[in-house]
């Protein structure tokens, strides 16, 4: 079946132009209360007898594609403004549907115009004709020849010479980093296969590739990420900090510099054994002699501990000359004897805690027996281990479930977020950074997978907990209790607005619109939703309800002056209530958006109003209104509809006069019951009167008898 | 047991007696001084307005109004022999020769018959009159209810559960739309 989205383009390749200004662009998406201009046109979808696709002024080609600027799944192709002057071509990047890009950091990524960072030129959307359907597209600048290395490692034969990485790769890195960093924005994908050559004629020696296209980290090999962000799935890494950005550098730095040929070839488990066994800088160094300029920035950049990992201060004093010794890592608490748990003995709660969720049944066991926080308590003397471990105790006898599976799912969680409270939360197959949580939604959402995971997450305040833990373990939580807080009101309530499409969409700021019904179409803001919903219409394929549950949630979340005002409506099952609110938001949408006639979802709506127009009690004023409605539609004019309809003097009038009509109706009624009750007895029916009126005239016939006697006699004419 | 409502009913459709007011005693009392004064009008007027006295005596009611017709166009066939006797002396002798003539007692009489006659004819024409303005005052009664109906719906009828807004209720309405 043909997509939807197919042929219209013209209509829905809305342009991110980031020349015009990127907080227009953010503008429109977040912050629906400013201006915001129409969205720009796409003049056509394809050209060239298909071989490029238009996208505003860039040309993608997609039979030409840029391997070397792939970024894991995201495909990369050669694409060019055949108006512009930039010579150089351009790189644009396909992002797939499920893996929700980093759009809303585009903007001021750009604005940090660093020339080590792969220079973005806009962001857009455009018809990917291969799956027929819309994708986001980042365009960058094509500046790059081939990476560093294609590998994570180093081979035998290549050789970086330290006076090359430290002033060509540390040094230009380091000053983008920093930018990044002034920002508050996260790379998530430092990695010698991401850092380029520079074409001849840059600035700069080498660019740090893509980290926009795919959700933070996703693309990042178990390698480059730490000990906690490796734990999460790929998808559920969540944006870090300029921390594990360094953390990265410096396993890019001793890949390259050091390759450690164990490395090679080691399974992802292994390589995190290996980093929490002997910590990062010993894992990835192991048996290399390292130059005594590197060792101190290694040491610090690899630094497992958070806190004590070097910082941008720290680094940029190392590349001034300033010879820093990294602190030593905190001795880590390690018990007196060992615990045995699924036939492995463990020495500290770190590596348990990593271990506790595979074997769930010994989890239980060794929980509920107390032989957990015996050891705790007296092996390991952990007091702050201990006080989470009675937290999630207390937690897990209220905890109230029919379902055993389920309350084992919830006491792995919770004991396992109490012994390590940095790791990602575990939840069935779940592991899951803060986050990265709503990344993970949206995958889920998008592949149709199962929810209930995610529904049962938010509804026992498991991520609450985890931040819970963390600020008891003195771990900088995100500040994120409010919105996990709304989450777990959301899903315990059915509305429409609320449930997981609501935390779908403020966990995930990123995320386009997921309505089953938009499948296909790639939906920013209420202007894209609009202009879909014209091109489905115009296909007669318009949405049975066009404020869905999807919709709703993301409206309200994005841009809620929308919509807010109209969620009770939207929630009755009085069809007028739920017609004249979508026709409501639309309306609102399409002024907020200056967007042109959409004739066709007018045509749609007024097709629907039959139950709005039986709001009206007169007839006659229900057909003027038509023929107003009516004529707005054909214009393609909603809020021409809406003002038709949603007049305030006119129902006042309309109420007043059917009042009146009702007492008419009843004074008639009473009116009639008389008559006809009258008329049954037609042998007296008049009676009354009749004798009245013969009173009445037989009273002036006497009096002129009289007076014609009178003057007979006063004449002397005596007739009798 | 049906015979026993009607009678109730009828008793219920009875005026109930009143005695005579204030108005009424003075008039009487008028009446029998004129009645002495003027003794053979009076002697006259009462052989004269006999029919009336008997209509009166047999109507009560809205049925009363037949004897005043009735009354009125006798006392205007009296009127003429009354002034007939004024002019002749108003005496007994007088009165007794107008009372032997028969040709005054027919006047007189017939003219109560013409009463009769007049009452009958009206309220055979008027009943019959309002009778067909009545059903014609139902056909429009219906046609305006209608074309109520029409434009308000069948809510402005009153007969169906209506919201604060004049809407009929949810339940109601599926069962209108079968209905219509």
């Amino acid at each position: 079946m043909q997509n939807p989205a197919h042929s219209i383009l013209p209509d829905t390749a809305m342009t991110e132009n980031l020349d015009n200004s990127e907080q227009n662009a953010e503008r429109s998406d977040d912050n629906p209360s400013s201006d915001a201009s129409p969205p720009p046109r796409a003049q056509e979808t394809t050209g060239g007898n298909g071989k490029f696709i238009t996208m505003d002024n860039i040309q993608i080609y997609p039979d030409r594609p840029l391997p070397r600027y792939d970024n894991g799944p995201v495909k990369a192709y050669a694409a060019s403004d055949p108006k512009g002057k930039d010579k150089e071509g351009y790189v644009a990047l396909i992002c797939e549907p499920e893996l929700v890009p980093r759009r809303k950091i585009a903007p001021f990524y750009r604005e940090t115009g660093n020339t080590t960072l792969l220079r973005l030129n806009k962001t857009d959307i455009c018809y990917w004709n291969q799956t027929r359907e819309q994708r986001f597209v980042f365009v960058y600048h094509d500046l790059c020849e081939q990476p560093l290395l294609t590998g994570n490692i180093a081979p035998p034969d290549i050789s970086f010479k330290n006076s090359f990485m430290t002033e060509l790769v540390i040094r230009p890195i380091v000053s983008a980093l920093r930018e990044l960093a002034d920002k508050n924005m996260f790379h998530g994908n430092i990695r010698p296969s991401n850092i380029y050559y520079a074409k001849a004629g840059r600035d700069q020696p080498v660019i740090l590739g893509d980290g926009l296209s795919l959700p933070p980290g996703f693309s990042q090999p178990i390698l480059f990420e730490t000990i906690q962000r490796s734990h999460a799935d790929p998808v559920a890494k969540g944006p870090g900090s300029i921390s594990e950005d360094l953390y990265a550098l410096g396993v890019t730095l001793a890949t390259m510099m050091y390759p450690n040929p164990k490395l090679e070839g080691m399974r992802d488990e292994e390589i995190i054994r290996k980093k929490v066994e002997l910590g990062s800088y010993a894992a990835l160094t192991e048996g290399e002699r390292i130059s005594s300029s590197h060792v101190e920035l290694l040491r610090g950049l690899l630094h497992d501990d958070h806190e004590l990992r070097w910082g941008m201060e720290d680094i940029m004093g190392w590349l001034d000359g300033r010879r820093l010794t990294p602190q030593q890592p905190k001795k880590k608490k390690q018990a007196m004897r060992t615990l045995k748990f699924a036939d492995r003995k463990y020495i500290s709660a770190y590596p348990l805690a990593l271990d506790f969720h595979k074997y769930k049944e010994e989890a239980v066991m060794v929980f509920e027996d107390g032989k957990l926080q015996e050891w705790l308590e007296r092996s390991v003397d952990d007091k702050e281990a201990v006080e989470r471990l009675e937290i999630a105790q207390s937690s897990i006898n209220s905890y109230d479930s029919s379902s055993p599976a389920q309350k084992r799912e919830y006491l792995v969680s919770m004991v396992k977020t109490a012994l390590a409270p940095d790791l990602p939360l575990h939840y069935k197959s779940l592991d899951m950074m803060s986050e990265g949580i709503g990344y993970a939604l949206a995958k889920t959402f998008i592949l149709k997978h199962d929810l209930r995971p995610f529904h049962e997450l938010f509804d026992n305040k498991l991520p609450i907990s985890q931040l819970y833990m963390q600020e008891q373990a003195h771990i900088l939580p995100p500040k994120m209790f409010k919105t996990f807080e709304q989450c777990r009101q959301a899903v315990r309530q059915s509305r429409v607005s609320e449930g997981l499409e609501r935390c779908l969409y403020m966990l995930c700021p990123d995320v386009q619109c997921l309505s089953p019904r938009l499948e296909g179409f790639y939906i920013r803001n209420a202007g894209d939703l609009l202009i879909a919903f014209e091109t489905l219409c115009s296909k007669g394929q318009a949405p049975e309800n066009f404020i869905d549950r999807h919709v709703a949630a993301f409206l309200s979340v994005r841009d809620s002056q929308l919509i807010d005002s109209y969620i009770f409506d939207l929630n009755t099952s009085e069809k007028h209530r739920l017609i004249f609110a979508a026709l409501k938001i639309l309306a609102a949408s399409q002024k907020r958006f200056r967007l042109p006639p959409l004739p066709n979802v007018a045509k749609t709506l007024a097709e629907r109003l039959a139950p709005v127009y039986e709001r009206f009690h007169d007839r006659h004023m229900r057909n003027d209104i038509d023929t107003k409605v009516q004529k707005a539609a054909r214009d393609g004019d909603l809020n021409g509809m809406l003002s038709a309809l949603d007049n305030a003097e006119m129902k006042n009038k309309d109420f007043h006069s059917f009042r009146n009509a009702m007492i008419e109706y009843k004074n008639l009624s009473n009116e009639h019951k008389q008559l006809t009750n009258g008329l049954q007895h037609k042998a007296t029916f008049g009676r009354v009167r009749g004798h009245n009126i013969s009173v009445i005239v037989s009273a002036i016939l006497a009096t002129i008898l009289v007076v014609l006697v009178i003057l007979a006699r006063w004449s002397g004419n005596s007739f009798i | 047991m049906a015979k026993k409502q009607k009678e109730k009913d009828t008793k219920q459709a009875k005026p109930a007696r009143k005695g005579m007011g204030m108005a009424g005693r003075i008039l009487f009392i008028f009446l029998i001084f004129a009645c002495v004064l003027f003794r053979a009008t009076a002697l006259l007027v009462c052989v004269g307005m006999l029919p009336t006295i008997a209509a009166f005596m047999v109507t009560s009611g809205y049925y009363r109004a037949k004897a005043y017709a009735i009354g009125i166009l006798n006392f205007a066939g009296c009127t003429p022999f009354i002034l007939k006797l004024w002019g002749s002396g108003n005496d007994f002798d007088s009165v007794i020769d107008l009372l032997t003539d028969p040709i005054v007692i027919i006047v007189m009489y017939m003219s109560a018959v013409g009463g009769y006659m007049l009452n009958w004819c009206c309220v055979s024409f008027v009943s019959s009159l309002m009778y067909e303005k009545g059903k014609m005052r139902i056909k429009s009664i219906e046609k305006r209810r209608e074309e109520l109906v029409e434009r308000w719906g069948e809510e402005v009828t009153g007969s169906i559960p209506l919201d604060p807004d004049g809407f009929p209720l949810e339940s109601d309405k599926a069962s209108l739309r079968r209905k219509f």
